[in-house]
């Protein structure tokens, strides 16, 4: 990290407000959150510089990755308790890393200004061993100065141009450094030198023949690779190549690679062997049994053998699948075999020049393969490159810090990783401050639209009271009140009444709209399932009324219970008539313990419209109406002296029927009775009220 | 929309309280049949129905209010 970039985070420490908490986590290839002393990960800014200023910055150099900083964010939010929390992350952002992600993680990028390095071009090493020197052939544009670290102590050896000669030490390491720039690490090479990988072998048999002879041979033109010839007797060396019969137990045995022979002794128990047929060539499928690929081309084996595969690790196979080079999982990957030897039995070597590159290969690889036991070494930092700051202990401990890493066994050598071409900061993404707008905006929002819903309840708290909803409604539905006021009022007739009746009741219904403000529609027929349409039902039968059933009763006890009024009207004006009987007897089943009693002429009825005294129809059967009471109201009316027949005209208006005994005036009372009734069934007692008293009594006294 | 107290929302379980109380209040009501004050249910039909609608919206403003209130203390 350079002093400009620590400078530009302690900067942005000191932009935020004071009494803030945050946490700085450090993203490269891995999340790490910084904590203060006593584990604390939250910290004021103020305190964070302090703590910045006193440690080592965890920089390792390594690239920032995405999946770090996916992870960090997800660490932060859950340190913060999946708050909303403002996050910047200061890191050099290779261009490498995916614009997707980041998108997709809402962080905007901003370059901030930082001293400006050249992308780094690659440099290609060649070595060759010549005799006892190593010649490294550089493949770079510019001239490099070539340092050589050995044992960790560092050796100037001047500029390279194109070729350089070195003899080669163990653990010697070549350094190569290009121009300088504002980064230490830009334009440095490491390079472990082949010394490192160049060992004696011992090539051993138990007896010569000519498939050792050739190997002996194609071993030998390796540069890098002694070979020491043994016949018989204890393999000698650390790295053994047995080849042939092998008698002996493998046990004893340090770092080995068997050719084994087909047909002759192994030290371990040999399952199956596979030799090639003449039937074999004629099959595309079954000469794949004896054939394996290598980048040089395929290599024809006539015969070898098939090992136990829970024992034996495949590194590599013939084209069928069949194990063409194993390890041994037993003793630590030391072992490795190659299920063949070179006789002309075996193979057609000589003719197969791609298989002595994979010979190569392999066992250069055998060679440098590190054992398990040493790969458990720790290591330790032998040189390590400078850098702008002091490498972290835990950087050192990841060996993430560019330079060389030994131990008594192995090495390892970290290049410096590719450098950014720039550094980038990322800031305070714009959408991250379009979201804290977003944010005061709901909260404003939620804030009104409360005050408004508190103002509304308060609103409807009063609206809904009744005084003010009458009120109200008279104010904005006068219309409706008007339109129901002039809905004239309807005025029912029992079923089967008596038809001269019924017209009887609309003709005195006609009167009524005439002579009254009241507005009554036309008669209709009632059932006792309707009644309660009705506040007046009519009854003028020439038969009996009911029997009803028990739910017909109970309709009409709650119909009349719940201020309807039946009238009564006997249609034959005879007293004791078989239809007062059963309406008597039916009144006494739907009310029981009430009878119809006689109504006194001081009852309102007598003064619900028009004053009167005296009773009247077309005749005068009896001197009295008859009801039934409850509440001071009548609930039925009984009249025995045909109220409506009195009353009817004939098409062209006269009176259909006479009236006696008193004739005209007789009918008169009768229609102004009649008048009273239907008063009575919408207004009740209202003329009891004492407004109504003396101008009764001055009527009376007239 | 993010919230600061995302374990706050649990409350809006209580929004289920005005609906039930509206719900309550309207089985109150019985239908009954009327004989003598049919005129005046005739009246009133027109106004009822108007006032069913302004309990619809009571119940709807206190939904609002309560809602509103328990997005607050989640802190969006």
């Amino acid at each position: 990290m350079t002093k400009v970039q620590q400078a530009r985070v302690y900067k942005i420490l000191q932009s935020i407000p004071t009494q803030s908490q945050g946490a700085i986590a450090f993203v490269s290839n891995r999340c790490e959150i910084a904590s203060m002393e006593g584990g604390r990960q939250t910290a004021r800014p103020a305190e964070w510089i302090d703590h910045l200023k006193t440690r080592d910055w965890l920089y390792s150099g390594r690239s920032t990755q995405t999946q770090a900083l996916q992870l960090c964010l997800s660490h932060l939010q859950g340190l913060f308790s999946g708050r909303k929390i403002y996050t910047v992350f200061v890191s050099p952002l290779p261009q490498s890393l995916d614009q997707k992600q980041l998108e997709e993680m809402s962080l905007s990028i901003e370059k901030l200004s930082a001293p400006e390095i050249p992308a780094l071009e690659k440099v290609d090493l060649r070595q060759e061993s010549q005799g006892g020197t190593l010649r490294i052939f550089l493949n770079s544009s510019e001239a490099m100065s070539a340092n050589v670290i050995v044992n960790g102590k560092f050796e100037p050896l001047g500029e390279i141009k194109e070729t350089i000669d070195l003899i080669p030490q163990d653990s010697s390491f070549l350094l190569l450094e290009g121009a300088k720039t504002a980064d230490p690490w830009a334009h440095q090479y490491l390079f472990p030198l082949k010394a490192q990988i160049s060992r004696q072998v011992t090539l051993w048999a138990q007896k010569e023949s000519a498939g050792y002879l050739s190997l002996l041979s194609a071993l030998r033109s390796h540069s890098q690779i002694k070979v020491v010839k043994q016949i018989g007797g204890s393999p000698q060396g650390d790295a053994v190549l047995i080849y042939g019969n092998y008698p002996l137990s493998d046990e004893i045995l340090g770092r080995a690679f068997f050719f084994v022979n087909p047909e002759g002794q192994a030290p371990w128990a040999i399952r199956d062997k596979k030799q090639l047929s003449s039937s074999s060539l004629a099959s595309p499928d079954l000469l794949k049994s004896f054939r394996f690929n290598t980048p040089q081309g395929s290599v024809m084996i006539k015969r070898y053998v098939l090992l136990d595969p829970d024992r034996f690790e495949t590194l590599s196979t013939f084209e069928d699948g069949a194990p063409s080079l194993l390890r041994d999982r037993r003793v630590q990957a030391r072992h490795w075999i190659l299920p063949f030897d070179l006789e002309d039995l075996t193979t057609d070597l000589s003719l197969e020049p791609s298989f002595i590159p994979y010979l190569y290969t392999h066992l250069e690889t055998w060679l440098g393969a590190q054992d398990e036991a040493s790969a458990d070494e720790e290591l330790k930092p032998v040189w390590l490159m400078a850098g702008l700051s002091a490498p972290a202990q835990e950087v050192i401990a990841r060996l993430e810090w560019p330079g060389i890493y030994a131990s008594q066994n192995r090495f390892k050598v970290v290049q410096a990783d590719a450098f950014p071409s720039g550094f980038l900061e990322m800031k305070e993404s714009r959408s991250t401050s379009k979201e804290r707008e977003e944010k005061h905006f709901l909260r404003s929002l939620i804030e009104k639209i409360l005050v408004c819903s508190i103002f509304i309840e308060l609103l409807f708290s009063i609206l809904l009271r009744p005084v003010v909803l009458v009120l109200l409604v008279s104010l904005f539905s006068s219309q409706a009140l008007e339109a129901v006021s002039t809905r004239p009022i309807p005025i029912g007739y029992a079923k089967g009444s008596d038809k001269d009746r019924v017209v009887a009741l609309s003709q005195i219904l006609r009167d009524a709209d005439r002579l009254s403000n009241l507005d009554f529609d036309k008669p209709q027929e009632a059932s006792p399932e309707t009644y309660w349409k009705y506040p007046l039902v009519v009854v003028s039968l020439n038969s009996s009324f009911g029997p009803f059933s028990a739910l017909d009763r109970s309709r009409i006890r709650a119909y009349c219970e719940q201020g309807g009024v039946l009238f009564f009207d006997d249609p034959l004006a005879t007293a004791d008539s078989s239809f007062y009987k059963s309406v008597r007897d039916e009144l006494s089943k739907i009310f029981p313990g009430r009878d119809l009693k006689d109504i006194s002429k001081e009852d309102v009825i007598f003064r619900t419209y028009y004053l009167l005294n005296e009773v009247s129809g077309r005749k005068l059967a009896s001197p009295q109406l008859q009801g039934l009471s409850f509440d001071n109201r009548w609930l039925a009316i009984f009249s025995s002296n045909d109220l409506l027949g009195a009353n009817l005209r004939g098409p062209q208006g006269d009176y259909a029927l006479s009236v006696a005994p008193y004739g005209i005036s007789q009918r008169v009372l009768a229609q102004r009775m009649l008048m009273n009734f239907l008063m009575y069934s919408v207004t009740i007692d209202y003329k009891d009220d004492s407004i109504h008293l003396p101008h009764i009594l001055k009527r009376r006294v007239k | 929309m993010s919230f600061l107290f995302i374990s706050f929302l649990w409350t809006l379980g209580f929004l289920s309280i005005p609906i039930i109380i509206a719900f309550w209040n309207r089985r109150k009501f019985k239908k009954e049949k009327f004989g003598g004050f049919y005129l005046l249910k005739k009246i009133t039909e027109a106004t009822t129905r108007r006032v069913q609608i302004l309990e619809i919206l009571r119940l709807l403003n206190r939904l609002v209010l309560l809602t509103s209130l328990i997005f607050l203390f989640a802190e969006p």
